[in-house]
């Protein structure tokens, strides 16, 4: 009895909050915390540059300053479009990718390798490199495009119309991998006697692609939809080195115009009224979004 | 439908495996053929070749005297149960018993394809799961779905590819019968594989017998039964199983190296062998009684119950005009 005793060992609960305690206490170190204190700095008129002033409480003064600034609805509106475009064509270039993957051919395996690449690179390393090929006068970019097409000299990244697409492009360049994988894993799930039965049943293609493909890979575009859009919100570093948000504030995403407002202008009680609102933004649809896909799933 | 016919069709996995060697069957229209044979030994794969899902090496297949070997599946006109459910997962079973009929080959006014599949449903009695999604359903009602929606058109032929096999023993009878009604009704050309001799015997006009991709025999149920052409065709039918023994065990002609005895003619209590009793098996309206004769384990199967115990004594009589003769390659001996 007593031997048994001395090797018991530790409880099945004791041996989870083991496994997961220390991750717990990380997330609380650099997320719950500076998350709980960002909502307390939002209610004070707190400079973080202004050393040994006291921050005082202002109420809801920062969230009617954020909220009534014109600019902050033109940067939204940029995160908008930005996040429309890129999660487009993201899912129906990543979706049309993963069909044609799907198929067994050679070299089926090198493709996807290859073509998975740009999502493995560091995104600033990809925003430094494509503003050399969007160079207007050596850049690959235009070259390319004036080979298909004559338009003649433009800037990409200089033009106020242009560089919200310049941003579009690279990060659909650089992510599509991603929903194609996603797509891939899907589409592999699908078993192979659905489309036998359906052939013996003379559906079409058409008919095969929308009665089985797409209700079997449609959870999974949308989980990779949801990945992306919640990266794309927050979207900063490649944005910043390919165009630092400009020219003007044409690619000012809100993320970089936190940044400008929190560490340039040091307006610490008003940016975290700013970060407060974006993360309950995002928080909101990102649950609306999941309860939508739940359904769908169920469907 | 159609009168089916195989002509020396030949098939290959891999350049290596011989699923298919030199298949010669006709279909007749309104027939139901049952294939019969163990596992592997080229049941699903003559469907499928007939289906098209599977290119043939050699040989034709045959609908109403053209040749189709060429076509595509969709172009052939078959329905296909499969041995696994392959409902479609995302649709309700309304939409999978209507899937059929919606083929661009095939398009049919929303009120006949109403009418059509809530007629299907009614005699498949899933009239009440019609709006239920084919995920949540239990496995009998998933397959009268897939009966269903293969039944829903009238197509050159029905391939059913064991399709009771999953089902428990009661509901497997009940839908056995149904199948039977169902294909009088409709005068149906059906292609019915199984190794259940149940099934076979039950619902088959004809049945082909398969043996290692080769046909064995052909015949009736009857003919399959009482007149089969070797020991392994012998084996196919009857419970319990045929009495294999050694042509020297009773007084029998001599130079006979096998013989098969079915169970039932054998008759117990009297006659000049003597053997012992290793079990007894009362199976209700009949009793197996395995004996033991001269190191020979022998079933004999009687009528209604036997009073007796085992490591007993017991004569019995063979039924001499019902031996089967077989030669020393399996193969019948028939007698002049």
């Amino acid at each position: 009895m007593s031997v048994k005793k001395k090797f018991k060992g530790l409880s099945d609960k004791a041996v989870g909050w083991l496994f997961i305690g220390p991750t717990v206490l990380l997330l609380l170190a650099i997320n719950i915390y500076p998350l709980v204190y960002a909502i307390k700095m939002s209610f004070t008129n707190f400079y973080a540059n202004k050393i040994g002033r006291e921050p005082q409480f202002v109420g809801l003064k920062n969230y009617i300053k954020v909220l009534n600034k014109e600019a902050i609805w033109e940067k939204m509106q940029v995160t908008a479009s930005f996040m429309f475009w890129t999660l487009l064509l993201q899912a129906i270039i990543g979706l049309g990718l993963a069909l044609l993957l799907n198929r067994k051919f050679k070299g089926n395996e090198l493709l996807t390798t290859l073509i998975v690449l740009p999502m493995m690179l560091s995104p600033a390393v990809v925003g430094v490199f494509w503003t050399y090929l969007y160079n207007p006068q050596v850049g690959l970019f235009n070259y390319v495009v004036n080979f298909f097409y004559d338009l003649g000299s433009f800037d990409m990244i200089g033009s106020s119309t242009l560089a919200p697409w310049a941003i579009v492009i690279v990060d659909t360049w650089m992510w599509t991998p991603f929903t194609m994988l996603i797509c891939l894993a899907g589409l592999r799930s699908v078993p192979n006697y659905l489309y036998e039965a359906a052939e013996v049943d003379r559906a079409s293609k058409w008919q095969q692609f929308i009665y089985i493909t797409l209700p079997s890979v449609l959870p999974f575009l949308l989980l990779a939809l949801l990945f992306r859009g919640i990266e794309n919100f927050k979207m900063f570093d490649m944005v910043v080195e390919l165009t630092s948000g400009g020219p003007g504030s044409a690619t000012e995403l809100a993320s970089i115009n936190l940044k400008r407002e929190a560490f340039e202008k040091w307006k610490t009680g008003y940016s975290s009224a700013f970060a407060v609102i974006l993360f309950v933004t995002i928080f909101g649809f990102g649950n609306v979004y999941v309860k939508v896909m739940n359904k769908i799933k169920e469907r | 439908m159609a009168k089916v016919e195989l002509k020396k069709l030949f098939k290959t996995y891999n350049k290596k495996i011989k699923a298919l060697e030199d298949i010669n069957l006709t279909i007749e229209d309104g027939q139901f053929f049952v294939l019969l044979g163990p596992s592997g030994a080229g049941k699903t794969t003559t469907l499928r070749c007939i289906a098209g899902l599977e290119k043939i090496d050699s040989g034709d297949v045959l609908f109403n005297d053209e040749n189709i070997t060429h076509d595509q599946p969709a172009s052939r006109d078959v329905s296909f149960v499969f041995q696994q459910y392959s409902l479609y997962p995302h649709y309700t079973v309304y939409e999978n018993l209507a899937f059929p009929l919606r083929s661009p080959m095939r398009k049919l006014p929303d009120e006949e394809i109403k009418n059509k599949v809530e007629k299907i449903a009614e005699m498949l009695k899933i009239t009440n799961k019609l709006k239920n999604k084919a995920t949540e359903l239990s496995g009998g009602e998933m397959q009268r779905v897939a009966i269903g929606r293969a039944l829903v058109r009238e197509p050159n032929i029905y391939l059913m590819d064991e399709p009771l096999s999953s089902l428990d023993a009661k509901l497997r009878e009940t839908l056995r019968v149904e199948l039977k009604n169902i294909q009088l009704n409709l005068n149906a050309t059906i292609l019915y594989v199984t190794h259940d001799q149940a099934e076979a015997t039950t619902l088959a006009d004809k049945i082909g017998v398969l043996k290692e991709g080769k046909i064995v025999q052909i015949g009736t149920p009857e003919e399959i039964y009482e007149n089969p052409n070797s020991i392994y065709v012998s084996q196919r039918l009857g419970s319990p199983k045929i009495n294999i023994l050694p042509g020297s065990l009773f007084k029998l002609d001599n130079n006979i190296p096998k013989i098969g005895l079915r169970p039932e003619n054998i008759e117990l209590g009297d006659g000049p062998y003597e053997g012992k009793i290793i079990s007894i098996e009362n199976l209700g309206s009949e009793t197996v009684v395995a004996i033991n004769f001269q190191d020979n384990e022998i079933l004999a199967s009687i009528q209604g119950s036997y009073k007796s115990s085992i490591n007993e004594k017991i004569n019995f009589d063979i039924n001499t005009n019902k031996v089967l003769k077989f030669d020393n390659g399996d193969q019948r001996i028939h007698e002049r």
